[in-house]
């Protein structure tokens, strides 16, 4: 990694962010976050970290514009090409519809893009050889691993040809070595794609190892608390690892010293 | 990388032994399924022989295959079962649409819902049998009055397991529709509401082939043409052997129906696990 990286990185537009943001449940409800300042780049992989239940996963369905803001701004500010999303989600569990098989949970994505029935096709093929899948179009979800149906959902997520990906605790429920496995997937696609993802996880060391920048939530309402930068990634994984352990160190000392929540 | 592995097989792949188990399971059940049947025939002659019931009452079960061959031969029995399935399939056609129409939206609209729920609590007692006065004085004694009256307890039947059903779909399910901009109420009404109630909506409407059934043969024991107009006559006359008749073939036409029905149903549920 290098200073250049750095300020290469940094000179990219903001295409996702909120500004003063707040959120309450309902009225009169303390507000789960507020005052708070959140950016994405182009091309950023961005972790948002923080304690359970310290609101991470909302401030994720608020930028991914399934929550109302209470207060502040949300700016998005990326092209909306012919037959795509701005955004797309990749949630917790992989929410797959049961009842239809993975070719066409993938193509429910797309089917309002106004797509003729072969570019779907063409699609749901594409997205699927990208996650290894492609064997799996017309197997059900019930037939799938976990590790399996949390790659269809991001093939789903990568169907629509977003600029921006939100994923929401994404591989918190596999085992480590699928975990990592699917961690270098998502670290080639982001690249090849030249995604701009936030990505929400309470696992430092998952933020470090995939992160440009991390931001660490705490506090009740919750705010970004800290804002650290990882540098562009160089290939070079044992040469990062004191970085790493350096940066990992940080994060940990700016959750626990907001919410005694040491991890 | 290669993280393909294929899952567990289903029934083809599995281990020989299990197969054979299932195999001596079934024939257990199919040999002990007709003992039952046989006991019950002998109890039947045994009560025929030392007139357990009232003289004339009750049939030799020898007597049902002839009885069988004199209500096709009389030219009754085709026309009458022609008739009661015209009242079953109009009665079951509008009751299950008509209840899953209303179900679906009492479940998806509150307005809606809570103009409708004390209407539902007040009108659900009433059987659909009570509505003969009103099916006679509306559409005398007709195809439409006997169609009317089955409709009734297959439209509550369908309307519960549907609104319930609806009511429990995943909420989860939702939000992914409005994550990937689906959420026109068409739109999520086809893609999710319904298939996700799917399970329970199916139910429903098999309750509903079993329940028009019954209200079918009661609406016509008071007259409209059919299976049950014919019983009623045949019992006025003491043919209580084609009573019998009228009998197993209402038991042979609900069990094929059901079976139709049940293939269906795992043919539309077929992506759940086995």
């Amino acid at each position: 990694m290098s200073s250049h990286a750095v300020t290469e990185q940094t000179s990219r537009p903001v295409v996702l962010g909120v500004e003063k943001a707040s959120y309450r449940y309902r009225k009169g409800a303390s507000p789960v976050f507020s005052d708070l300042d959140l950016s994405l780049r182009a091309g950023e992989f961005v972790s948002l970290v923080g304690g359970s239940g310290v609101g991470k996963s909302t401030v994720l369905r608020c930028l991914a514009g399934l929550l109302p803001l209470d207060g502040g701004r949300l700016h998005l500010d990326v092209e909306r090409a012919e037959g795509s999303r701005r955004r797309s989600v990749v949630f917790q569990d992989s929410r797959l519809l049961p009842w239809r098989t993975v070719g066409d949970n993938i193509a429910y994505g797309i089917e309002g893009l106004g797509l003729s029935k072969g570019e779907r096709s063409a699609r749901v093929d594409e997205v699927l050889t990208l996650v290894n899948m492609l064997g799996y179009r017309d197997r059900w979800p019930s037939d799938l691993s976990g590790g399996q149906s949390q790659r269809v959902g991001i093939a789903r997520a990568l169907a629509v040809r977003p600029k921006i990906v939100l994923m929401d605790e994404p591989f918190s429920a596999v085992d480590a070595l699928t975990r990592r496995h699917l961690q270098d997937e998502l670290l080639g696609i982001w690249s090849e794609r030249e995604l701009a993802v936030l990505f929400v996880t309470h696992d430092i060391r998952e933020a470090t190892y995939l992160s440009d920048r991390i931001l660490v939530m705490g506090g009740s309402p919750a705010r970004v608390v800290h804002d650290e930068p990882m540098g562009r990634r160089s290939r070079d994984r044992v040469h990062e690892d004191t970085a790493q352990e350096a940066a990992a160190d940080r994060i940990s000392a700016a959750m626990g010293g907001i919410d005694g929540e040491g991890i | 990388m290669s993280a393909i592995h294929a899952p567990a097989g289903k029934s083809a792949e599995r281990e020989p032994s299990v197969q054979t188990g299932n195999l001596l399971m079934h024939a257990r059940r199919l040999v002990l399924g007709l003992a039952g049947l046989v006991v019950f025939v002998g109890v039947w002659k045994l009560a025929y022989e030392f007139n357990w019931a009232p003289r004339g009452t009750l049939p030799d079960p020898s007597a049902i295959f002839p009885a069988l061959r004199g209500e096709i031969e009389s030219g009754r029995l085709f026309p009458a079962v022609g008739s009661s399935l015209i009242h079953y399939a109009w009665g079951l056609s509008m009751g299950t649409v008509l209840g899953l129409v209303v179900g679906l939206l009492a479940a998806v609209n509150r307005v809606f819902d809570d103009m409708q729920r004390l209407l539902a609590r007040i009108l659900r007692p009433i059987p659909p049998l009570a509505w003969v006065v009103f099916a006679i004085a509306w559409f005398q004694v007709s195809h439409a009055g006997a169609a009317f009256v089955i409709s009734i307890g297959v439209f509550w039947v369908n309307y519960f397991a549907t609104y319930s059903a609806v009511r429990n779909v995943d909420p989860r399910f939702y939000e992914l529709a409005r994550a990937f901009g689906r959420n026109r109420f068409y739109d999520v009404t086809f893609a999710i509401t319904l298939p996700g109630a799917a399970s329970g909506i199916l139910a429903g409407i098999r309750t509903g082939v079993g329940q028009a059934w019954m209200t079918l043969i009661a609406a016509e024991l008071l007259g409209v043409p059919g299976i049950g107009q014919e019983m009623n006559a045949a019992a006025g006359v003491g043919a209580y052997d084609a009573v019998v008749v009228y009998m197993l073939i209402i038991s042979l036409i609900y069990g094929l129906m059901d079976f139709a029905f049940s293939l269906m149903e795992g043919w539309l549920l077929r992506w759940r696990p086995a």
